[in-house]
């Protein structure tokens, strides 16, 4: 099979997986308890109230003719309307979605710049005190749940140093810049607005930090264990009995062969960063996706739940996809069979 | 790209990640406000804002951003500490003596903030549009008002006929807000969820994001979850005085530590009402932080299911009533609260005072069961459930402890933490109902009719006494808000009271404390009872960082239970080496 076609093949398997996924999570949304109308309309609201708004929001229609009106709007680009924000939930995710993607790619970028290092050290240096303090890392970052951390991190730097903001995305006092690409700090940095990113890179110190941790961990495990595994490998001993420069043996050899397993998880962690992202950006009130869709559950927000939910899922589709793309970049073995 | 010009590419970006970082930590210290500087004030709320369209608005942090956006017909005051209604847009208004037809006089020179004058058309729009999406508080006027009998006799007056006389009519009106009518006719949109003919969706898209007022405030910034930032409108027709805020921002901290901890580090100026009572006794030991208390329109009951048995038996309801321990409950769970005193707000107009009140007597409350019929062993294997809110301590504790109460007597109650919305769905039918909820609710306006009209025949709202149904006492209470005549209609409220609290529908345990912190620099915070009322940053002066000579001597205008202790910071630490404790532990 050509590359071409295969990435032909996997682009149509979008499809299926993507309606799949809408009608189970259309269907699901609406197997939450609680009625969304009485929520909007609050305690005292008369029936003849709630009568009239499930009608117009169309909530009185059968399941399947309210599924048929979701997807017209969608093939409009129409997600319907948030009963939370009174406006198109397209709208909202786009408004959500850059903030949390811009706190993926720091966090993923903060758990590279260390968990490499890192995990190379520790793998290098087996069993010595690098490794011991390595592992104690790794093993504490996979443990400690990152709310937790978070209020520590908090207590720390906002509150007893306060040398750091605890939460939003920029100062409520600086102007926001021009929204560009949503991503504040990438915004600020395009418009030359400089008291807006250094406000932006503040704030995003502490929320990006903290989704890191967890992937950090697993990068420095996993590197670690490649790194343990290939230098007691033939090749590796030979080169190094022939004498060859131990740094360059590490740094151009082991480390590329070893790298390999980490870079396959690499993008289900920059994606789960992304889905799971909720708890750190609520306490850090961080307007990001998450939160966003975690409001919509307990607002039972039907069509906020339905899009928050694609929009995941294509991210989950779009990194894995581009992974079994560079991997080959990594690995020339692969094939496209 | 070759591998060697990709790693490159990382390394620059990671070099300048790294090194902007610690430019930024370094070197940014947060700044001190000056006098010179715009002055700005911060909120801090744990809910963030729902629509910012002033007919759909009704929950606490949308209440606040209307509130300050836009100007109602009539508004609140404190005359004598009871919160009264005053003209605002409105100046003075007459009525026919058949109560059906009310002439309002409209203020003239209000501006709108795109500098157009707001005349009697904006408000007979505004009213009208308000009616027809019958989403938000219209439910104050089912029945009595329809959309389209509100019509501007010219630019200063404005008619509208009611369908039958409706005394608190005009206290209702301080939750009209006046919208620009060519602004937003400019955004009307068509072929969305929502359709009102020729109005499309009569501006509810726009207004939900956008600011159409004639506030003392402008909308600069709006984002539903993390925050609102509003801006001083120069031209606002009550004028300007000293240190009142340039810049007025409403931040969201979902997490209530978070709230607390951008209190204590002068991150925010003030709280919003909603947090824990510890929350609230950590702040006030902070030095310069003051938690104002006040007696609130918020009532706490516990509603029983009168349809189902064994609560549809008048002597079960009252046995319970006075199986609850009142005074624990305003003790040591809500310390500071008042017992409640039947169906309506002590601090409310109109309450009586002489109504049944039960106390806690278990004697009397076995008295009551003798004569229901019922055993307590029969009621253990009821499986009489209490519901309540999982996510709030206070609401748990009192379950726990009727649970407690009840145990004297021989009955077993089962507790159920749910979610709200589990919690409501449950209401849709008497049969799913539990036989206990505990229901908070506070009056949108200063009336006891909102109270009362829950026990009404046509009430269908989760609040409607848990279907408790009586036709006579639904006539007198629709004969009382007919009633124009002031004293006999305050005659006919008491005599409803009286009524009800014997029926005991509900065990009514507390009328709540009102609690909210800020800084002792924040001068001019008043509260109304009226939800949202009180977050009006018109009614603010800041003094921070300013010489004492140009602050005035008090900031506190009613009750302040504030103590100053240097212990704060200690006690702070205290508290969070207990939640690392406890982590360890469980």
């Amino acid at each position: 099979m050509k590359f071409w076609e295969y990435v032909l093949k996997r682009v149509l398997l979008f499809i299926p997986v993507l309606f799949g996924t809408i009608i189970l999570i259309f269907l699901m949304s609406r197997l939450l308890p609680g009625n969304p109308v009485r929520l909007m309309l609050g305690p005292d609201a008369p029936m003849s109230q709630i009568i009239q708004v499930t009608n117009e929001l169309g909530l009185n229609k059968p399941l399947y003719i309210q599924l048929e009106i979701f997807f017209i709007n969608f093939f409009e680009g129409k997600l319907g309307m948030s009963f939370l924000t009174y406006r198109d939930v397209s709208i909202d995710i786009a408004q959500y979605f850059p903030a949390s993607l811009e706190e993926a790619i720091f966090a993923i970028l903060i758990a590279l710049l260390i968990g490499i290092p890192l995990g190379l050290a520790a793998g290098i240096k087996q069993n010595k005190t690098t490794d011991n303090i390595a592992r104690v890392y790794a093993i504490s970052g996979i443990s400690f749940p990152n709310f937790y951390i978070a209020i520590l991190l908090i207590l720390i730097f906002g509150y007893y140093l306060k040398i750091l903001p605890i939460s939003g995305q920029i100062n409520p006092f600086i102007p926001p810049p021009q929204r560009i690409t949503g991503m504040v700090v990438i915004d600020s940095l395009i418009t030359g607005d400089w008291p807006a990113f250094v406000s932006s890179i503040r704030h995003i110190i502490l929320p990006a930090f903290v989704l890191s941790i967890s992937p950090t961990a697993q990068i420095v495990r996993l590197l670690r264990a490649g790194i343990i595994e290939n230098k007691n490998k033939p090749y590796y001993l030979t080169m190094l009995s022939n004498g060859m420069n131990i740094e360059i043996l590490n740094r151009k050899y082991l480390f590329k062969v070893s790298f390999i397993p980490t870079l396959s998880i690499l993008g289900l962690l920059f994606a789960s960063i992304i889905s799971f992202a909720y708890v750190v950006e609520t306490v850090f009130a961080w307007p990001g996706l998450g939160r966003y869709i975690a409001n919509a559950v307990l607002y039972t927000d039907y069509n906020a739940i339905v899009g928050g939910t694609i929009v995941i899922v294509i991210i989950f589709m779009v990194v894995n996809f581009a992974m079994d793309l560079i991997y080959k970049y990594f690995d020339p073995r692969i094939r496209y069979d | 790209m070759n591998r060697k010009t990709l790693y490159g590419v990382i390394a620059i970006l990671v070099a300048i990640i790294v090194i902007v970082s610690a430019i930024a930590v370094i070197s940014m210290q947060p700044k001190k406000t000056t006098t010179t500087t715009p002055i700005t004030f911060t909120i801090g709320v744990t809910q963030g804002t729902k629509t910012l369209d002033p007919a759909i608005a009704m929950d606490f942090t949308s209440d606040v951003a209307v509130n300050n956006l836009y100007d109602s017909l009539f508004s609140v005051a404190l005359q004598n500490g009871r919160t009264v209604v005053v003209p605002n847009v409105v100046t003075s208004y007459t009525v026919s003596p058949d109560g059906l037809n009310y002439t309002l006089n409209i203020r003239q020179g209000i501006l709108f903030h795109d500098n157009s004058t707001l005349t009697a058309y904006d408000v007979a729009f505004s009213f009208n549009r308000m009616l027809t999406i019958n989403q938000g508080l219209t439910y104050l006027w089912s029945g009595i008002l329809t959309a389209g009998n509100v019509t501007a006799l010219n630019s200063t007056a404005v008619r509208v006929h009611l369908l039958k006389p409706y005394a608190p009519f005009i206290a209702t009106l301080v939750n009209v807000y006046v919208v620009n009518e060519k602004l937003v006719m400019q955004h009307l949109l068509f072929n969305t969820t929502f359709h009102f003919g020729t109005y499309g969706d009569y501006g509810i898209t726009w207004l939900s994001s956008h600011d159409a007022g004639s506030g003392p405030y402008t909308l600069v910034y709006y984002d539903p979850t993390t925050k609102v930032v509003f801006k001083k409108f120069s031209e606002y027709w009550k004028g300007w005085g000293s240190n009142q805020p340039d810049t007025a921002v409403m931040e969201v901290f979902t997490e209530e530590a978070s709230v607390k901890m951008a209190m204590e580090s002068d991150t925010i100026d003030m709280t919003d009402y909603t947090l824990a009572i510890s929350t609230y006794e950590a702040l006030a030991n902070v030095s310069g932080i003051i938690v104002k208390k006040d007696p609130s329109y918020n009532l706490l009951h516990i509603m029983m299911n009168c349809k189902m048995q064994p609560t549809n038996n008048l002597y079960v309801r009252q046995a319970f009533s006075y199986a609850f321990d009142y005074n624990t409950a305003i003790t040591k769970i809500l310390p500071g609260d008042v017992q409640a005193q039947g169906p309506v707000v002590n601090t409310m107009y109109g309450h009586n005072d002489s109504v049944l009140t039960y106390n806690f007597n278990l004697t009397k409350a076995r008295e009551l069961l003798n004569k229901s019929g019922y055993t307590p062993s029969q009621l253990s294997a009821m499986n009489m459930k209490i519901v309540y809110v999982n996510s709030l301590e206070w609401e748990a504790q009192i379950a726990a402890m009727f649970k407690y109460d009840l145990a004297q007597l021989g009955i077993n109650i089962t507790l159920e933490p749910l979610p709200w919305m589990q919690m409501v769905s449950l209401t849709s039918n008497y049969t799913t109902e539990p036989t206990f909820f505990i229901l908070s609710s506070t009056a949108p306006y200063p009336d006891p009719s909102y109270y009362l009209m829950r026990y009404t025949m046509n009430a269908t709202g989760y609040t409607s006494a848990f279907f408790y149904k009586n036709q006579s006492l639904s006539n007198l209470i629709m004969k009382a808000v007919t009633t124009l005549n002031n004293s006999e209609r305050l005659k006919l409220y008491g005599i409803i009271q009286e009524d009800i609290a014997y029926q005991a529908p509900c065990i009514w345990f507390a009328n709540d404390l009102h609690k909210i912190a800020y800084w002792n620099y924040v001068h001019g915070y008043q509260f109304y009872g009226v939800l949202g009322k009180d977050i009006y940053f018109w009614n603010f002066h800041i003094y921070k960082n300013v010489s004492s000579s140009v602050v005035p001597s008090s900031n506190v205008s009613s009750i302040n239970y504030n103590t100053v202790s240097s212990s704060g910071l200690a006690s702070e630490t205290k508290f969070y080496l207990n939640i690392i404790k406890s982590f360890f532990i469980f």
